[in-house]
This record gives structure tokens, sequence and C-alpha cells, in this order.
């Protein structure tokens, strides 16, 4: 299916794997905004940001002139207020995916990365940026506490420094919250109409997409993926340090495919089940030079010849004998 | 950046499945399974085919591989060590990339 400005017709294939996707995708991510959540999150990401702006200018202020001091507290206090009664799981959810975005990676690979891939809206992108509205807000600080010190004067300068950051953070927050739930609504509708059309029961089963609920289907298509790559890189450290991988023998990876589907499939089951347990029950040491590991896979009528090398965690079948074991076999 | 050649490398590299890979072929149809393990035992004698594409954001030796002549087109992703080639995810790919 590829896109384009007119409506796209799926073939019965692909009106399955859409609903399927959209199906998945509906629930993939129960914490993210829905309905009226909207509203109180946005209100949340204001009082959060009004809070963060209000709280250290207050600080630095009330030294010097304490009616705007009390004032800002007053503010921050107002503002804290306000984003706990609206409070929603979404700064939650953004900050925990901002922390997994960073997971085994040092902060200069990360912005290496960043600049590598040019990427403009990436998580790790946002970490950075945020990293640097922090050093600008706490050189803002700086720079008006030392006015107010030296000549009494609010440094305006320094003021916006302290305020532009944290505001362009959460408004950038809140419109990114405000896309994704306009996505999960999306997917939903898309989902709804392409059910209905096909509970309808038109023998007809190919359904037209306009370009924009196509455009839903794809979106979906790429963050199930990436959602699946991401949750898959958790645990790749654990299968790497604690799997054997295999290397199959040239003359190996040819009989395989001239293999019937049911032998073929239970010498890869049993192959793939060494990357955990070399020496599974029944596996047998051969004597010889180099030493070597049998394992019948009875049901194929086959043994697996193997050496392993426990320093490398590496295995390498070197042959699979028909019917039974090898000669070779003690 | 390593580049796709789309040529047999003398060296082998080992093949290490992530655990829900595994779990995940064993979902498959006998031909797609038979395909798939094509694929992914091809990765063995040279990890950058054609097609193959580095995947700096994810790190270093990060690769995806989108096959567009096996049905459904699938999506692999996986990292190359110099010792060893982790098969880390596969998906189909029905539609355009959103």
């Amino acid at each position: 299916v590829k896109q384009s400005d007119n409506p796209v017709t799926l073939s019965e294939e692909d009106l399955e794997a859409a609903l399927r996707l959209l199906a998945v995708e509906d629930v993939a991510e129960p914490d993210a905004v829905r309905g009226r959540d909207l509203v109180y999150s946005l209100f949340s990401s204001l009082g959060i940001g009004i809070f963060l702006v209000t709280l250290p200018l207050g600080l630095a202020v009330v030294w010097f002139n304490w009616i705007w001091g009390v004032a800002l507290f007053v503010a921050a206090a107002g503002s804290l207020l306000l984003a706990s009664l609206t409070a929603t799981r979404a700064p939650e959810r953004r900050t925990r995916r901002l922390r997994d975005s960073l997971v085994g990676s040092e902060i200069e690979e990360v912005a290496s990365a960043v600049w590598a891939k040019r990427e403009a809206t990436s998580d790790r992108t946002l970490i950075l940026i945020l990293m640097g509205g922090a050093a600008v807000t706490i050189y803002g600080l700086i720079r008006l506490g030392f006015g107010l010190a030296e000549s009494d004067q609010v440094d305006w300068l320094a003021v916006i420094l302290i305020i532009l950051p944290p505001l362009a953070f959460w408004t950038f927050f809140a419109w990114t919250e405000y896309r994704e739930f306009q996505y999960f609504a999306n997917v939903s509708t898309v989902r709804n109409r392409l059910e209905t059309q096909v509970a309808s029961g038109s023998n007809d089963r190919e359904v037209a997409l306009t370009p924009a609920e196509f455009e839903v289907v794809s979106r979906a298509e790429t963050q199930h993926i990436e959602r699946g790559i991401a949750e898959a890189m958790k645990s790749v450290a654990v299968t790497e340090s604690q799997g054997y991988s295999v290397i199959l023998a040239a003359n190996v990876i040819e009989l395989l495919p001239t293999l019937d589907f049911d032998t073929f499939y239970q010498i890869r089951q049993t192959i793939d089940g060494l990357q955990l347990d070399p020496r599974p029950e029944g596996a047998r040491v051969l004597s010889s030079e180099a030493p070597e590991t049998e394992l019948l896979v009875e049901q194929a009528g086959a043994a697996i010849t193997y050496r392993i090398d426990d320093e490398n965690r590496q295995i390498v079948v070197v042959k699979i004998t028909r019917n039974g074991w090898s000669d070779a076999s003690s | 950046m390593p580049q796709a050649s789309g040529a047999t490398a003398e060296k082998s590299y080992p093949l290490l499945l992530h655990p829900d890979v595994l779990k995940k072929l064993e979902t498959e149809t006998a031909n797609r399974y038979q395909t798939l393990r094509s694929v992914i035992d091809g990765l063995q004698f040279n990890p950058w085919p054609q097609g193959a594409e580095a995947d700096e954001y994810s790190g270093p030796g990060f690769a995806r591989l989108e096959r567009d002549d096996i049905q459904p087109r699938t999506l692999f992703f996986y990292r190359v060590e110099d010792d060893r080639v982790t098969i880390i995810y596969y998906e189909e790919r029905n539609f355009p990339r959103g």
C-alpha cells in the first residue's frame, strides 16, 4: 500500500492488518491523555510551568523587595495548587519516557546521536534542550541576584532568561500532549469506522481510506514498531550477556533448506534452545581432539554436532547427521 | 558508517536471537518461518546486505533492514558487533512509514 493524495483502497489483507494494528494501538498506552483528561493535563502543565518560574524568581526577589517577593510566592503556591487539583499522570509519563530514552547512554553519546540523525523532535533532543534551558535559567537567576545586590535594580534581561526556558518547555509539553490526544482520538475514530463498515456485512470487504485516515494507520504502524524496538532494547544487554551466539557451518546452511518442514523446524528449535542451554539433558561429549557435543533431535531423527566455546559464549554447529547418532559418537 | 555492500563477506558472524524474536518466529506460518529464518541466516555471512541501514540513533552497530521482497514486507532490527550479530526485533510492515 502506498501513500497518495487520493483515497486509498485497502485490500482484505491490508484491512485486517489495519484493524489489528489499530486495536493494539488503541490500548497501547493506557496512561495517554484521553477525553476530558486533556483539559486537566493542560491546566496541570500550565500550573507546573508558572510554579517553576515564580518560585525561583520569588526566592531571588524577596531579599530586595518583599512585596514583590511575597506576591511571587503567592503565585507559586496558587500555581502549585492548580497543578495539584488538575493532576494527571501526563507529567509522570513524560518524565518516565525522557528517563527511559537516556538509559544506558552517556550524555555525550546522546548529543552525538541526536546531531548525527538531525533529530528535531525526539525525546533525547528534548532532554538536551531541557538541560540547555536549565543552564539559561540558572544563569538568569545569578545575573538577577548580582544586579539586585549591586544596584538594587531589576535586570529585566535576567528575568526574561529565567522565565523563557520553563515557559517554552511547558508550552511545548502541553502542545505534545495535545498532539498525542489528537492522535489517539483519531486512532479510535478510524478503528470504529472500519469496524462498523466490516460489521455492516457488505460482501465487498475492500475499504477506502481518506489520506488523513491512511496517515493515522501508517503512524500507528510506525509507533507500534518503535514501541516494540524500545521494549526489546530493554533486555538486549541481558540477552547478550547470558546467551550463546550460534554459527552454522556452511554444510549445515546448505542442508537445512532441503529438509521437510517438520524436520527443519525441530532441528531449528533445538539449535535455538542451545542459545540459553548449550548442554541440555541428553547432550553428550564426543571423544575427539577438539571436543564436540552431540544432541539427538528424536522427533526429527537427526543428531546435531556442535562445538561449545564457553569463553566467547559461542556455539558452532558443525554437522547435522540424519538417522540418529553420528558414527563418531562414543 | 558501515555501507550496504550486497556482497558476501568472508567472515562469519555468530547469531544471537532475542527471546522475543524466537517466540514470535514460533507463531509464523511454515512458509514465512522458513523465509524469515533464511533472511536471518543470511546475516551470519553479511550483516550489511543491500537495503540495510545503520541506525545511529540507537547507537553504534545498530541496523535496520527492510525486506520488501518477502510478504508481508518485514523490518529487521539488529546489532552488529565484531564477534556477533544480535537479532533484536522484527515486525511486518504493511503501510508506508507514518
